[in-house]
C-alpha cells in the first residue's frame, strides 16, 4: 500500500508538471492574432509616412462617435508596417503611427485613461502577400477591445 | 560541453627535432598577396587521413573531413577527391615531412594537410601540418590537447590557421550565427554553425522574439521580445540556458548592441512620436540619451571596434539614412549617399574601416557598405529583397537576410566584403532573419 501511493503522487506531480508546462499563461497574449477592425476599422497610411490621410481621420471619427457610446471599452492601438524595410525602424514607425492615431481620438475627447499604444512593426500582417495590395492593407493602425474595463 | 583545449603552434625545437623548417610571417605575407590578387582560382588541396599512431577515437578520418568540409565552404579551396589520392591513406612516416611530394603534385595538389593523431576518448594529442606542395615546403604546424569532444573545434582552429596562410585574415570556422525564424505564428531565436549545419531552436518563448545582437564573448545574445506586451530587452545565456529581462515599462526598447568592451549596450527607446538612441548598463540601467531630437525616428545603433563611435539610422531629414556620431553623442554625420531615399540597418566592421547598410534600390532592398566618412560607395546586391547585414568576426564577409532562394521566404545568406561568394545558409519557408554573428571561440 505504501508503495502504491508513492506511485500515486509521483504520477500526480508528473500531472501538475504537465500542466504547467501546456497552459503558459503568460504566452497568450504576446502575440495577438492579425485580424481586419470589425466595430472599430483599421486605418490605413503611406509608405514610411506616420500623418493621417483625410480617409483616415474620417474613419477616427466614427472610431471615436463609437468609443464616447461605449464607454466601458478600453482600446489598445497597435501600430503595424508593412514588411518592406527594417524591422527595427519598422517598429519605431508603427509606433508613431499608433501616437498619431491616439493623439488624433484625444483631441476628439476620448480619455487618455482609455487609450494604450503598442507598435507590432512589420510582425504582425494582416495580408501575408508580397505585394502592394498586402502591403497597403498592412499599413495601418488597429483596434484591440478590453470590454468591461 | 567545454570548449578550452590547449593548442599552440609546434616550437621550433621539435621542428629541428624532427629535420622540418618553418617559414617566417614575412614569408606568409608574400604569399598570402599572390593568392588575394590572383585570378580568382580556387587552390587545389588534399587532406588525406591523418597517421593514427595510437588509439582508436575516430578522429584521424572525422578531423581531415572537417577541415575538407570548412576549406570547400570558404569558397578559396578545391578539395581534391580522396579517391584520387596515391599514398595508402593513413599512412604512418618517420617525420612529417618524409614523405613523397610527387604523390601529391602528380595529382594537381599545391596545398596538403598532414596530421598525426595518438591518444584516446580523454585525451587527444593532435599535430597538424599545412604544406607547400609546389615548393616542397612545410609552412604551418600546430599541436592540440584535449578530450576526443573537441576535435571539432581542433578542426575548426587548424582551417582557421590555413585560412590564414593563404588569404592574410584568419577564418571564422567554430564561431555561431544566431537569428529569428517563424515557429507557427511566433518568432524564436535559432543558432546554427557557419556552414548553415547544427541548427537549434534557443529560445521557446511563444511570442515575438527579434533582433539579437551576440555579446562581445559569445556568451549571451541581447534580444527584444514581447514578453511583457510592449517589446523590452532580453539577455539569452546560450551554455546556461537562461534567459534574464533587462528593461521593463510603457517604452519600446527596439534591438540592440553590446559595446565591444562588453560593459554597456545601446538601445533605441521608443516613446510617444520619437525613438532615441540610450546608453544603458548591461544591467539594463539607463545611463544617458545619446540622441532627443522631438519626433524623429533614431534606431539601430552599432559602435565602431574602437568603441569611440555609433553608426545609426534616423529619419532627421525626411527619410532613413544613416548617420556616425561620437559616442558622447556628439557630431552626427551623414554616411550613405547611394541616391536612395531609405537607408537602414548599419553595421560596422570589426576593422573599423567601413559600415554595412541597406538602401531601397533596383526594386528591392539592397546591400550597400562605405567607409566611416561616406566615401567609396560599394553595392553588394542588386536584386530580390537584402536586409539586416552584420559582418563576420574578421570583417571579411557579411551575413544577412534575403528572398533570393527557391522558396522566396527569408532566408540567412552570406557574401564577401567585395560581392562575391555569395551562398545561402537556410533553406527554410520560414522567415529566418535578423542573423547576428558571434566570434570566434579562443580567437
Amino acid at each position: 500500500m505504501k508503495a502504491f501511493r508513492s506511485v500515486v503522487l509521483c504520477l500526480s506531480v508528473l500531472l501538475v508538471t504537465a500542466c504547467t508546462c501546456k497552459t503558459r499563461p503568460q504566452s497568450i497574449d504576446n502575440v495577438p492574432v492579425a485580424v481586419a477592425g470589425d466595430v472599430l476599422k483599421d486605418v490605413y497610411f503611406e509608405f514610411d509616412k506616420s500623418e493621417l490621410t483625410a480617409s483616415a481621420k474620417a474613419t477616427l471619427q466614427d472610431n471615436a462617435a463609437w468609443l464616447k457610446d461605449n464607454m466601458e471599452t478600453a482600446v489598445t492601438i497597435e501600430g503595424h508596417c508593412d514588411e518592406r524595410g527594417t524591422r527595427e525602424y519598422n517598429l519605431a514607425l508603427g509606433q508613431r503611427r499608433a501616437q498619431s492615431v491616439y493623439d488624433y481620438l484625444r483631441g476628439l475627447g476620448v480619455g487618455e485613461a482609455r487609450m494604450s499604444t503598442v507598435s507590432y512593426g512589420e510582425d504582425q500582417p494582416l495580408d501575408p502577400g508580397h505585394n502592394e495590395a498586402a502591403w497597403s492593407m498592412n499599413r495601418r493602425a488597429h483596434f484591440r477591445m478590453q470590454m468591461g474595463q | 560541453m567545454t570548449s578550452t583545449f590547449i593548442s599552440r603552434s609546434l616550437p621550433l625545437t621539435l621542428a629541428a627535432l624532427l629535420g622540418v623548417i618553418f617559414s617566417f610571417i614575412s614569408e606568409v605575407s608574400a604569399q598570402t598577396d599572390i593568392f588575394v590578387r590572383g585570378s580568382g582560382k580556387k587552390y587545389p588541396i588534399a587532406l588525406p587521413q591523418l597517421c593514427r599512431e595510437s588509439g582508436d577515437t575516430g578522429g584521424n578520418r572525422t578531423i581531415p573531413a572537417r577541415i575538407a568540409r570548412n576549406l570547400s565552404v570558404s569558397g578559396y579551396f578545391e578539395v581534391l577527391n580522396p579517391n584520387a589520392y596515391i599514398e595508402t591513406p593513413g599512412k604512418c612516416h618517420s617525420s612529417p615531412s618524409a614523405f613523397a611530394y610527387s604523390d601529391w603534385s602528380v595529382i594537381g595538389a599545391e596545398g596538403l594537410v598532414r596530421g598525426v593523431i595518438r591518444g584516446d576518448d580523454d585525451e587527444t594529442i593532435l599535430q597538424l601540418y599545412l604544406f607547400d606542395v609546389q615548393r616542397q615546403k612545410l609552412v604551418l604546424g600546430k599541436e592540440y590537447e584535449g578530450d576526443s569532444s573537441q576535435h571539432n573545434l581542433m578542426a575548426d582552429r587548424f582551417s582557421n590557421e590555413v585560412l590564414k596562410f593563404f588569404t592574410g585574415t584568419a577564418g571564422v570556422f567554430g564561431s555561431s550565427i544566431v537569428y529569428t525564424s517563424r515557429v507557427g505564428r511566433f518568432k524564436e531565436l535559432f543558432i546554427m554553425d557557419v556552414d548553415g549545419s547544427g541548427i537549434r531552436q534557443l529560445t521557446d518563448e511563444r511570442g515575438l522574439t527579434i533582433a539579437p545582437a551576440f555579446h562581445p564573448d559569445g556568451s549571451q545574445v541581447l534580444y527584444t521580445s514581447y514578453q511583457r506586451r510592449v517589446p523590452e530587452l532580453f539577455v539569452h545565456d546560450i551554455l546556461r540556458r537562461r534567459t534574464r529581462i533587462l528593461t521593463n515599462g510603457k517604452e519600446l526598447e527596439i534591438g540592440g548592441s553590446f559595446s565591444p568592451d562588453g560593459r554597456s549596450l545601446l538601445t533605441a527607446v521608443s516613446l510617444g512620436k520619437q525613438s532615441n538612441i540610450v546608453l544603458m548598463k548591461v544591467d539594463g540601467t539607463p545611463v544617458r540619451k545619446l540622441t532627443a531630437q522631438y519626433g524623429v525616428i533614431d534606431v539601430s545603433p552599432k559602435w565602431s571596434p574602437d568603441g569611440n563611435s555609433v553608426v545609426f539610422c534616423s529619419n532627421r531629414a525626411g527619410g532613413p539614412q544613416i548617420y556616425v556620431m561620437s559616442s558622447d553623442g556628439g557630431s552626427p554625420r551623414r554616411v550613405s549617399f547611394v541616391g536612395s531615399s531609405y537607408c537602414t540597418s548599419p553595421d560596422w566592421s570589426p576593422t573599423g574601416q567601413r559600415i554595412a547598410f541597406v538602401c531601397r534600390a533596383d526594386g528591392g532592398y539592397q546591400l550597400f557598405t562605405a567607409r566611416p566618412d561616406g566615401t567609396d560607395p560599394l553595392q553588394l546586391t542588386s536584386s530580390k529583397n537584402n536586409e539586416d547585414p552584420e559582418w563576420s568576426p574578421n570583417g571579411k564577409e557579411i551575413v544577412f537576410a534575403t528572398t533570393y532562394g527557391k522558396t522566396g521566404s527569408y532566408n540567412i545568406a552570406v557574401i564577401r566584403e567585395d560581392g562575391t561568394g555569395f551562398r545561402l545558409l537556410t533553406e527554410s519557408r520560414t522567415d529566418d532573419a535578423d542573423p547576428t554573428w558571434g566570434p570566434v571561440p579562443g580567437s
